[in-house]
């Protein structure tokens, strides 16, 4: 590497780093108690566990949920059925109208008894709040977008931070941290060492963290080009007169893909179902497939199988980057690895500050090359 | 007696025990072999626990956990080291 290549790398590694430490430093806080966002929900009372022994342990009809969600909200629609991943339950969420964006409540059911079990706060509670700051800092999918770009920020700054990593480590055994030159060394040893050895984890959680912030737009993408192919045969059609209970939407879509379980129900009206149709959402049995999604198209009227199709791939790619940047696929010892590895990337992130503030009170502007100079070769090269 | 794998692998050693600045630069495959292999053994940690559960769930949790255990043994060598240079450790 020639000196003048390290200082353009250089240059894009603080200043990419610059531009997005805050609101990564934001991201990574709020996100270290979100790695745990199931047990606080708990913990805080805003979310409860079916109980352990339900007195029948039969599969539930699906119409009495929702008929009981409608007896609570009789001016709401229903929009989505949700089978919970984890427990025996299913959450009905209501809204306005069924095409409205924001959820009005939803509740959770005993997917045993069919027992009322939980009004789920609505935008409200801690983790909501803590969710929100780390989603969209409260501003909607402008606030999205924006932390979007930041995390393109933060990958670009790790990518320059491996290449200028090189010239810094040519004279230092791997996972030197010089304790006995001044704070500044020690600082860089281990922003160096813990940049190092987080790289990939940081990598893979900011580019799954810049591909769930599209996941809007993407579904708005799909439910534009996808699914009005799907419905668009009933496109002139008369608006049904009776409407086929979910029940036997959901065993017709079971018979069509035999494989699979149902994992949630988009209901008639909703953008992703159409007027005419309920969509059954189908999720297979490996823990790899239970991700990924098949959407199976029921028409509302005669509760037939209308059409049923695989995922487009970047819905795929957004349904596997979700694992991948929440860290809640292995377990809780998962989840505090994760949290460490979030602790040690806020280090990094806090290091780099400190260097570049200390950086700035030296007026030498050749002293910014100090560290790697002494890699450099007569001729020039790094 | 000759140990022919004495030398690498003590050279891997040599690695793992951080000493002082060397005046020799390092080849790129000495800089470069330990943050390669550390990436490595990341990227098998994050996709272990994706793709099963039970015994590819603890795969996850060693890699992903030497990562931290590797920085860990890192400072606590060169805290030793300088307490030791520093006298305060017989």
């Amino acid at each position: 590497m020639t000196i003048d290549s390290f200082r353009r790398w250089y240059w894009i590694h603080k200043w990419t780093s610059l531009v997005c430490t805050v609101f990564l430093l934001l991201l990574c806080l709020t996100g270290l108690p979100l790695v745990f966002s199931d047990e606080l929900r708990l913990l805080l009372g805003e979310a409860v566990e079916p109980p352990e022994h339900a007195a029948k342990a039969e599969p539930v009809i699906l119409d009495t949920l929702i008929k009981d969600a409608r007896s609570r909200r009789p001016d709401d629609s229903v929009k989505f059925l949700i089978r919970d991943d984890d427990g025996p339950a299913w959450f009905v969420a209501l809204g306005d109208t069924p095409a409205a964006q924001e959820n009005s409540a939803t509740f959770m059911y005993d997917s045993r008894t069919a027992e009322f079990l939980h009004a789920v706060p609505q935008n409200e509670g801690v983790v909501n709040f803590l969710f929100r700051l780390h989603v969209d800092m409260l501003a909607g999918l402008p606030g999205t977008l924006f932390l979007g770009v930041m995390g393109l920020l933060f990958v670009a700054s790790i990518v320059s931070g491996v290449v200028v990593y090189g010239p810094f480590m040519r004279k230092l055994p791997f996972g030197a941290v010089r304790n006995d030159r001044g704070p500044r060394l020690h600082w860089l040893d281990l922003h160096n060492l813990l940049g190092i050895v987080t790289v990939l984890w940081g990598l893979v959680v900011g580019i799954t963290g810049v591909v769930n912030t599209l996941d809007r737009p993407l579904l708005g993408y799909w439910q534009m080009t996808e699914i009005s192919e799907m419905i668009a045969p009933w496109k002139d059609k008369a608006m049904p007169l009776s409407r086929k209970p979910v029940d036997e939407a959901v065993r017709a879509a079971e018979s069509a893909v035999p494989d699979m379980a149902v994992r949630f129900i988009a209901f008639p009206g909703t953008p992703f179902a159409g007027p005419y149709h309920y969509m059954v959402f189908m999720r297979g049995d490996s823990p790899l497939t239970a991700r990924l999604l098949k959407p199976v198209l029921v028409d509302a009227e005669t509760g037939q199988v209308s059409d049923s199709r695989n995922l487009p791939w970047y819905l795929t790619l957004l349904l596997i980057s979700q694992p991948l940047h929440f860290g809640d696929y292995g377990g809780m010892p998962l989840k505090i690895l994760w949290a460490l590895l979030d602790a040690i990337v806020i280090v990094v992130l806090w290091s780099g500050l400190y260097l570049w503030w200390k950086k700035r009170q030296q007026t030498a502007e050749d002293m910014m090359f100090s560290d790697a100079a002494r890699g450099l070769s007569p001729e020039g090269r790094i | 007696m000759h140990d022919p794998i004495a030398g690498p692998v003590q050279e891997w050693i040599g690695n793992l025990s951080p000493r002082r600045p060397m005046n020799r630069p390092l080849t790129a495959s000495q800089v470069w072999r330990m943050p390669v292999l550390l990436s490595v053994v990341s990227a098998v940690g994050l996709i272990s626990a994706l793709l099963g559960d039970g015994s590819w769930d603890v795969v996850s949790w060693v890699a992903l956990g030497a990562q931290v255990g590797v920085i860990l043994w890192y400072i606590v060598c060169s805290r030793s080291r300088h307490l030791a240079s520093s006298g305060s450790l017989p």
